[in-house]
């Protein structure tokens, strides 16, 4: 996690579906239990997250969801999309 | 510590990191006979372009922009100048000669149309100056002597997580000492204006900045361009890159966090010192030409899953903080930056490594994109010929 605006995480290491991943955070580490395989580098959801919701990473508006999207679960292309950008 | 480096010092001022003999080819005609002649002096660099002739206006001034920024590039000793269109490349050499370089002109004119006589000229006059290089020594020069550009291609989120904040570390040390740095890819601010603008010395960078990111995003649009699957292409996505903004935000982390001294355009050359900024397409292959042409020694290449582009004039020292990246490609990445998101190492530790990988590069260490040839500069166009 790297800010603690931000509702997703990054995966330094590729994480495995049903597995609890340790989350840095400013306040220590946390877990959360991961709900599908997350390659390396990629985002994940912290928490339940509503269609429509504006995601922050490191602080900054990187997108919109256009679908909910549960915690532990990949956010990427086939629910994230530019905020600024008409789709 | 006083940190420095080895290098070449020109008449005209610069400092040189290699000592190049350029064999130039201004005109269409040249460039078969240029490419002969640099394969019988496998030692010199050479750059050709097509388009010699019927090229106006914008394209023309964009042209002699880039042709005397690569002739009159620090890196480049001395310059063998091949060309069909005599009063043009008469005004280029006056041009070269200013700067204090060797030059030594054939034309087409003077060996009666015949590529395999200015062939036979070519090698003879380029082994003279290879020669003449080869007895130059290098000398002492500062941090401060520095001018280095920056360039991402194929990002992933390491890239702007870990491997641009290294380089942007580097822009904000190499400017507190004097020294010159600029990185370009307008499109690749769109998103990140905001941290952009408000480093900006005055109201009118700021200003400049944002009309540049609306004019490039306006020409997509003009075009047709979706830029969804676009930019991030099909390798950032791949790679955990999701939208344009991600790419952006992680991307301008190369300029550091000091002030932007100003907006130049595609090839011209930053009038002072400090961390610039150029509008220029993003492309590595274009872009790294036209901070190259403006005279950037060096090139920091920061890329997630690979990117074998370099330069052909400017060192150009691939940067990467992805594991698997630098297991899989360990003849292409010259400086691994993994350390930083594994934990292994601070930014700080990793910044004085890459600082020191610098300056042994800028003292003749050679990348792997010179041991393998990679190198190329490309001349832009932007319109119609005659």
């Amino acid at each position: 996690m790297l800010d603690k605006s931000d509702q997703i995480a990054v995966a330094l290491i590729p994480l495995k579906a049903g597995q609890d991943a340790r989350i840095r955070t400013e306040g220590g580490d946390q877990f959360l239990r991961i709900a599908e395989d997350i390659p390396r580098y990629h985002k994940f959801a912290l928490v339940d997250l509503a269609s429509d919701t504006i995601i922050r990473k490191g602080g900054d508006v990187i997108g919109r969801l256009f679908v909910a999207v549960k915690a532990g679960r990949h956010v990427h292309t086939q629910n994230l999309v530019g905020a600024t950008l008409n789709i | 510590m006083t940190q420095g480096f080895q290098g070449y010092r020109r008449t005209d001022g610069s400092v040189g990191v290699r000592n190049h003999l350029l064999i130039l080819s201004t005109t269409g005609l040249t460039g078969p006979a240029a490419r002969r002649v640099g394969m019988a002096l496998p030692a010199a660099k050479v750059i050709t372009t097509p388009y010699g002739s019927g090229v106006v206006g914008e394209d023309g001034a964009l042209r002699d922009r880039m042709l005397l920024g690569f002739a009159r590039h620090p890196n480049v000793g001395a310059v063998l100048l091949l060309s069909g269109k005599p009063p043009e490349a008469e005004a280029y050499r006056d041009q070269i000669v200013s700067t204090g370089r060797p030059v030594e002109l054939l034309l087409l004119d003077d060996h009666g149309q015949d590529t395999l006589q200015i062939t036979n000229a070519g090698i003879r006059a380029g082994a003279q100056l290879l020669r003449q290089l080869s007895q130059e020594p290098r000398e002492s020069a500062s941090l401060s002597e520095l001018f280095l550009a920056a360039e991402c291609g194929r990002s992933d989120p390491s890239s702007g997580l870990a491997a641009n904040p290294l380089v942007g570390q580097i822009a904000d040390h190499i400017t507190s000492q004097g020294g010159r740095f600029i990185a370009g890819e307008t499109m690749e601010w769109f998103g990140a204006e905001h941290h952009l603008e408000k480093r900006a010395v005055s109201q009118e960078v700021a200003d400049a900045i944002r009309a540049a990111v609306t004019r490039r995003m306006d020409h997509a649009a003009a075009a047709g361009i979706d830029l969804i699957g676009n930019n991030p292409g099909p390798t950032n996505i791949a790679a955990g890159l999701t939208t344009l903004e991600e790419k952006s935000l992680g991307a301008v982390k190369k300029t550091g966090t000091g002030p932007i001294a100003g907006l130049v355009e595609h090839g011209q050359a930053p009038d002072g010192p400090g961390c610039w900024l150029m509008d220029q397409p993003f492309y590595a292959p274009e872009s790294l030409s036209g901070l190259v042409a403006a005279g950037a020694q060096m090139v920091l290449f920061t890329t997630g899953p690979g990117n074998s582009f370099c330069s052909l004039l400017a060192p150009t020292v691939k940067i990467s903080a992805n594991v698997d990246t630098c297991a899989r490609l360990p003849e292409q990445i010259d400086f691994d930056a993994t350390g930083i998101l594994l934990g292994a190492q601070s930014l700080a530790e990793a910044t004085e490594a890459l600082t020191a990988h610098i300056l042994q590069t800028g003292s003749g260490a050679l990348t792997f994109g010179e041991i393998l040839s990679e190198g190329e500069e490309v001349i832009s166009r932007v319109g119609a010929s005659l």
